[in-house]
């Protein structure tokens, strides 16, 4: 039994299904990160947790008790909104103090504790501003503030990062880590963007057209995705179609067109059987590239190079056609059209049974 | 500085035509009123209790239409803000639909709904509530019924566009951290659609204070207000000089509101953020 859990929850909106019958289970403390594109129905989840919208079947129950018929206002679930929806015409102080207020708790008290939680998210001093006196960093600080003075039970927290440049953005992902393990916080965040979830959460939920389609802690995800689907939204690339013709051991051979046969070893091939109608994939950052013949290395021509700073995406159409990507990060590369050597490492490659 | 200029001179051609037509006689009209008359008409009506309670009558008509409307008018603006209705835009249609019809026939219409052979009058014997007619027309009641009427649209539109501005986030915000639906209306919706509230009453205020056509039908002789006091000046009592300088009371009393509701339009927008 989780603190927070979901059971078989579904939300139609008219002929569309935006979330099939979920079923979670978050223990108190944890961070689990919903991650999937947009429209996946992960914000559909977080507002049906938080009491905006009514599922149409299925329970969210918090600390064993079912919230179904609880009203958002009396839920004492925090929710940070992707745009902050700060109250713009109150002070910074105000916005905080807004759910202690309600609570008709002692005018000591909530300043105490106000200024408890500005410390924390380091606001000092600002407290007597206006949300648009504040720069974008400084009024996610606040909403966040704002969510956890209520010392929810549950605290979302909808895109937390999605509007802030790199820089701001990593600070923020330590803050929040830090914040959440020292009060302890129950929390679920909603992202599209993999780096966040898997730096973020201790276990990842990886959506798709409103149904899960895989849970796991942050390097299993990363590293072993479940699916071709949750591979690619993982980072992986180089999605190459084709059946097993051969198998000795390791070594496998794979038929990616007519006549067209790819050698490749990997290290579970014994899940694999001849005959076989598979998927390989490998991140572009994992493709060995050499300009010289190797052992293991096939042949192919440089098509395309996109220079990006701290390494270069390197497109290769092999010579049994098929569009290879690499990163490379500081050889120094043949120019375009020349040809390249590269090889898949056993242990990076991944093949999936269709 | 430059753009500034030309901006201004997009303004000129409307700019000229009110100088032309309205300011210039405005002023011509108010000096030579004075000229002829000196202060003589002013002092007429502001030292007599008669002529000083059209003019009360009048703000207390104005004030109570426009409470009216915004009792009317609030609940529907929000409703038309954050509907998801498919038949929002009819619903906004039907909001407007009304400025199609002339003021002079929506209060003949009211006349035969509210005078004492009227619809109203029949309904409320047949139930029994009461047993002779009651006096509707020609009273304030059936003009500010009239009023109501004709302004309600731009109470619910001033208000509307207000409310559609405010992120609907914010009442989901207010409502997680503890707000029932009545602390988030009074704390958070109402104080951000002040400046859609002050804008809707100023407008139906104004109108009212000025409308004609409704309280000379509905209102007659029996019930008067400034307007149509200055009417029956220049067409019963042949008195132009005293309907001129009444006419600028009334010019005087509007430009006083208007500041009033400039500044109190300048606070709630400051409070507010601009929103």
């Amino acid at each position: 039994m989780g603190y927070l859990t979901i059971d078989s929850l579904t939300k139609k909106y008219g002929d569309l299904t935006a979330v099939k019958s979920i079923n979670l289970k978050i223990k108190q403390g944890e961070m689990v990160a919903l991650l999937g594109g947009s429209g996946c129905g992960k914000t559909t989840i977080l507002r049906m947790i938080a009491g905006f919208i009514e599922p149409n079947a299925g329970t969210v129950s918090i600390n064993g008790k079912v919230m179904n018929n609880i009203p958002a206002y009396k839920r004492n679930v925090g929710i940070f909104f992707q745009n902050y929806a700060l109250f713009p015409h109150m002070t910074v102080i105000e916005n905080v103090e807004f759910s202690l207020k309600l609570k008709k708790m002692k005018k000591a008290e909530i300043k105490e504790k106000v200024e408890y939680i500005l410390g924390l998210v380091k606001l000092e001093g600002k407290g007597d501003s206006y949300p648009r006196q504040l720069s974008g960093g400084q009024q996610q600080r606040v909403a966040l503030a704002r969510a956890l003075v209520m010392e929810p039970d549950v605290l979302l927290l909808d895109e937390p990062l999605s509007n802030l440049d790199s820089k701001l953005r990593q600070e923020m992902q330590v803050e929040i880590k830090r914040i959440q393990k020292k009060l302890k916080l129950t929390t679920i965040i909603v992202t599209h963007d993999q780096e966040e979830a898997v730096s973020l959460a201790n276990r990842v939920v990886i959506m798709n057209e409103g149904e899960i389609e895989q849970i796991g802690e942050p390097g299993e995800v990363f590293n072993h995705p479940a699916h071709p689907f949750v591979a690619e939204f993982m980072g992986f690339s180089n999605f190459m179609e084709g059946k097993i013709v051969r198998k000795e051991g390791k070594e496998i051979q794979i038929e990616v067109a007519e006549g067209k046969v790819m050698n490749q070893s990997y290290d579970r091939a014994d899940e694999l059987a001849v005959g076989d109608a598979v998927v390989l994939t490998i991140r572009p950052e994992a493709v060995l590239i050499s300009k010289t013949e190797e052992d293991g290395y096939a042949q192919g021509k440089i098509v395309n190079m996109t220079y990006k700073g701290h390494n270069t995406m390197v497109d290769i159409l092999s010579s049994f056609n098929e569009k290879v990507q690499a990163i490379n990060v500081d050889m120094v590369l043949p120019k375009e059209g020349e040809s390249i050597y590269f090889a898949f490492p056993s242990d990076k490659v991944i093949i999936y049974k269709k | 500085m430059k753009t500034k200029k030309k901006i201004l001179f997009l303004a000129l051609p409307a700019l000229v035509t009110l100088l032309t037509v309205f300011i210039i006689p405005m002023i011509y009209t108010f000096i030579e009123g004075i000229a002829t008359d000196k202060l003589d008409f002013y002092i007429k009506f502001c030292t007599d209790p008669f002529y000083l309670s059209i003019l009360g009558n009048t703000a207390i008509l104005s004030v109570k239409t426009t409470v009216l409307c915004l009792i009317l008018g609030y609940p529907t603006a929000y409703f038309l803000a954050r509907t998801q209705s498919k038949i929002k835009s009819a619903l906004l249609i039907a909001t407007i639909f009304p400025f199609l019809i002339s003021a002079v026939v929506r209060a003949y219409g009211w006349m035969v709904l509210l005078g004492s052979n009227g619809l109203v009058n029949h309904f409320l014997m047949a139930v029994g509530l009461v047993d002779e007619p009651v006096k509707i027309m020609y009273t304030e009641k059936a003009v500010m019924i009239g009023l109501t009427q004709l302004l309600l649209p731009y109470m619910i539109l001033s208000i509307m566009s207000v409310i559609q501005s405010i992120d609907s986030n914010l009442e989901d915000a207010a409502s997680s951290l503890g707000a029932n639906p009545l602390t988030t209306f009074l704390k958070v919706i109402f104080p951000l659609s002040a400046p859609g509230v002050v804008s809707g009453c100023t407008l139906v205020f104004t109108l009212s204070m000025t409308s004609y056509v409704t309280p000379r039908l509905l209102g007659g002789a029996q019930y008067l207000t400034v307007s149509t006091f200055i009417y029956s000046q220049v067409k019963t009592a042949f008195n132009m000089p005293f309907a001129n300088a009444i006419s600028y009371v009334l010019v005087f009393a509007i430009l006083l509101f208007q500041v009033f509701s400039n500044s109190a339009n300048h606070y709630v927008s400051k409070k507010v953020g601009g929103v």
